[in-house]
């Protein structure tokens, strides 16, 4: 307890060098494999931002709205979304295979074994991407049925949530910026790139990198991190990070 | 209470056991011109420090004043200065550390460390900072011509650089920072905390019997 009050503070009463962090982004994919994570915007901030959003909670003159409805609607519209996004993603393996062997196939000679061989099992595939072309049409279906239903119910859910957030997090602004000017730093930017990597050069003193990254696995959810800086390489990853509704 | 601080700060060990930093040295007579205290002290603290670094000068001003009286001389801390300078935000911090080191081969490392720190406002925005520490010599009342020399040694660099990596190797990343039996204690803390750690780690190591080194 004292040695982390201790590090707390010891920002402030010694010298430090900025610091090169290397901040990578990886979430897992509809087939539930840690993925590197393109195009995320990360935020560097001088300030512990749950910090502040718990104090503002805990000062608010209401409890949050219940979200028991919203998180069983939630529930149930992900059954459709995520029997979309499984044809869809096997449908496209489908396909890739069969351009695959398309392209083996156009290049030999007509009057081989191998073509008719390759010919045979070009058209198996053919018509398994056609059903499969199918499926995802139905299920494409479904979901547009499914999400007509729940944006309608869910809208005004949102709403009542949304309301007490706005109330509760009004002065969130003004706290960090009085934060950052007191630290003398402002918040930093990056953004991953291909390879899931950001990069930060930090000034001297305490930072939190945060981030919010889609959920692969759920529309009205989102991967969460709000991470203190405490070595030269931060992994946000599922473990690191928490997933999230989106109210 | 005591106790249990003297178990968080064990804590923060980095595997590093006693005396490593010591044994790090080129030599052990170049650790001594840069000690204070009892070599049979109980306690060593290892301070890892930057000349120029404001945190540094307020500790080696205020908190160490009083912590030399309080557990220095009466034989209760060993005390060794480990040049940390952090060159990329103090430029002046090497060059100040040399003339430490060279003030130490002429058994006048602490006055000069004290001059450097008092005058640190004076030095540290100093683009050519050379002929103001040549002039602590007058002051330290050392050879200028011997100090000269020394500071102009490759090998004096070459022993900085030496503690620096020493220091980053036992964890430190700031200064000051203290490697005090085997925990290392980040920032200029005020004097309660410093008693606090000192006084509980000094507690145990009076009911242990003294293990062989």
């Amino acid at each position: 307890m004292l040695a982390a009050a201790l590090a707390a503070v010891a920002g402030l009463i010694a010298c430090e060098r900025p610091r090169d962090v290397a901040v990578r982004v990886s979430i897992p994919g509809p087939d539930s494999v840690e993925t590197p994570v393109t195009g995320v915007g990360l935020v560097a901030l001088p300030y512990d931002r749950d910090s502040v959003l718990a104090a503002l909670e805990a000062s608010a003159p209401s409890p949050r709205p219940d979200t028991a409805a919203l998180d069983s609607l939630f529930r149930a519209f992900r059954v459709p979304f995520v029997s979309y996004t499984g044809t869809l993603q096997r449908t496209e393996r489908l396909r890739d295979s069969l351009d695959r062997l398309r392209a083996r196939f156009d290049s030999l000679p007509r009057n081989t074994p191998e073509y008719r061989d390759l010919y045979a099992g070009f058209s198996q595939l053919n018509d398994s991407l056609s059903a499969a072309q199918q499926r995802t049409e139905r299920s494409r279906q479904v979901l547009d049925r499914a999400r007509a239903g729940f944006i309608e119910r869910s809208e005004s859910l949102r709403g009542a949530i949304r309301q007490w957030e706005d109330s509760t997090y009004r002065g969130y602004d003004s706290i960090t910026r009085n934060l950052a000017a007191r630290r003398r730093q402002d918040p930093l930017t990056d953004t991953t790139g291909g390879d899931g990597w950001a990069r930060f050069h930090l000034p001297p003193g305490d930072w939190w990198i945060y981030g919010r990254s889609w959920d692969a696995t759920d529309p009205n959810a989102e991967w969460y991190w709000n991470q203190r800086v405490a070595d030269d390489t931060l992994l946000l990853s599922s473990r690191a990070g928490r997933q999230r509704r989106r109210y | 209470m005591i106790a249990r601080h003297a178990v968080a700060l064990a804590a923060w060990g980095l595997g590093l056991g006693l005396g490593d930093l010591v044994a790090q040295q080129p030599s052990s007579s170049a650790v001594a011109t840069r000690s204070k205290g009892s070599p049979k002290a109980p306690i060593t603290v290892y301070e890892m420090s930057d000349f120029q670094c404001p945190y540094c000068r307020s500790f080696a001003l205020e908190t160490f004043r009083a912590l030399e009286q309080e557990y220095v001389a009466p034989g209760k801390v060993r005390w060794v200065f480990v040049n940390f300078p952090l060159t990329s935000i103090h430029p002046n911090a090497v060059a100040a550390a040399g003339t430490a080191l060279c003030a130490a081969g002429q058994g006048a490392f602490w006055p000069v460390h004290d001059l450097l720190y008092a005058h640190q406002d004076v030095w540290a925005p100093l683009k050519q900072p050379g002929p103001f520490f040549l002039s602590l010599a007058d002051s330290a009342g050392i050879s200028k011509p011997k100090l000269l020399e020394c500071v102009k040694s490759p090998a004096t660099e070459a022993e900085i650089r030496y503690e620096a990596e020493g220091a980053e190797r036992a964890g430190a990343t700031s200064t000051p920072s203290f490697y005090i039996e085997g925990g290392l204690l980040t920032g200029a803390h005020p004097l309660p905390i410093f008693r606090q750690v000192l006084d509980s780690i000094h507690t145990v190591k009076a009911r242990r019997p003294a293990q062989p080194r």
